[in-house]
């Protein structure tokens, strides 16, 4: 297809329904590429829940993950012609792109002062924050938070996403006997902390 | 069979949940859980932690989605600013215009301090002298 001619009658003669289920991603991003705003509130529609939720987990706060968010989603927009099907899967692609945002998010953060700090981690109550469903969730989300950031973002991408290890590794830019690793020291470090959470006290058994 | 520290560290790996474990290994796994009490312990404590972080679960609500999906679809709406023109014309003389802009103020300023009046010159009556002689 043609790059450039994004109103053209030749993309409109082409034109996918990007409800469909069955379109790959791959197909969305080629008329996104050429500038097609359905086709790209397709893609957003299929990935947004995911990756809140995947900065979420890595920041910890939730109007810092919406930021984050949206930010993922304007580079894809903004970067769509640089994304290469044969490189990387599209889900790989994106999540790297999201998981380099939360790092660097948290990098920055880590020169804030701590008023500044403060101010910043104070959550909003009600429906729009992140609702986590008990002191339990709390207290593993806390733990989680305090990993080391490629530790964290190993075991949210293999154990929450689901991706393996080898999907991982390309997301993380890392080997996949390092993504293992990290995997492995993340585990036990939580284990450790979490051993004595009694699941069955709080109505989860 | 597998080893009890190979079993370790795929549970380390994958969790409990076999079916994530890699295919070859499931069996061995299975066969040493049923033979092994420390296995089966170990599998057991890879249980807890996994189900401990199941309550790692952030929920979004939908304004939330809905705020972040229309701000989302709008930055595509809103395209960069272009720059003007001139500034695309000019931007790369910037530095050399206001350093002649500068030089040329400096100048006019001496100037008008050394002579008193440097745009004073000939009256009409010198003018019209310097005319007559001409003619």
């Amino acid at each position: 297809m043609a790059r450039g001619m994004t109103f053209g009658a030749s993309v409109v003669a082409k034109r996918i329904n990007p409800d469909a289920e069955t379109v790959s991603d791959g197909a969305l991003m080629a008329h996104i590429a050429d500038g097609d705003r359905e086709a790209y509130a397709a893609l957003v529609d299929r990935y947004l829940v995911r990756i809140l939720r995947l900065a979420a987990r890595m920041v910890g706060n939730a109007s810092d993950a919406e930021d984050i968010a949206q930010d993922v989603f304007m580079r894809v927009w903004l970067h769509a012609k640089t994304w290469r099907p044969a490189k990387a899967q599209f889900g790989t692609w994106l999540y790297r792109i999201a998981v380099n945002r939360c790092l660097d998010h948290r990098r920055r953060r880590w020169f804030v002062s701590l008023d500044q700090a403060a101010e910043v981690e104070d959550p909003k109550p009600g429906t729009d924050a992140i609702v986590f469903r008990n002191e339990t969730s709390r207290l593993v989300a806390k733990a989680v938070a305090t990993l080391p950031d490629r530790q964290r973002a190993a075991l949210i991408l293999c154990h929450f996403e689901e991706m393996s290890v080898k999907d991982a590794a390309a997301a993380l830019a890392l080997s996949v006997s390092a993504v293992e690793s990290l995997l492995v020291r993340a585990r036990r470090t939580l284990r450790a902390r979490l051993e004595t959470l009694d699941l069955d006290e709080v109505g989860y058994a | 069979m597998i080893s009890l520290s190979v079993f370790r560290r795929l549970l380390d790996l994958y969790g409990a949940n076999l079916a994530r474990w890699p295919e070859s290994t499931r069996r061995s796994a299975r066969r040493l859980r049923a033979e092994s009490t420390e296995a089966e312990r170990r599998w057991r404590d890879a249980q807890h932690f996994d189900r401990c972080l199941h309550y790692f679960d952030p929920q979004f609500g939908p304004s939330a989605l809905a705020r972040v999906r229309a701000g989302v679809l709008q930055a595509t709406r809103d395209p960069a600013p272009r720059p003007f023109m001139w500034r695309m014309l000019f931007q790369p003389l910037m530095a050399e215009a206001a350093l002649f802009t500068t030089v040329a103020v400096v100048g006019l300023t001496i100037g008008l301090f050394v002579t008193g009046n440097p745009f004073g010159g000939a009256g009409d009556a010198d003018v019209i002298q310097l005319i007559s002689s001409i003619e």
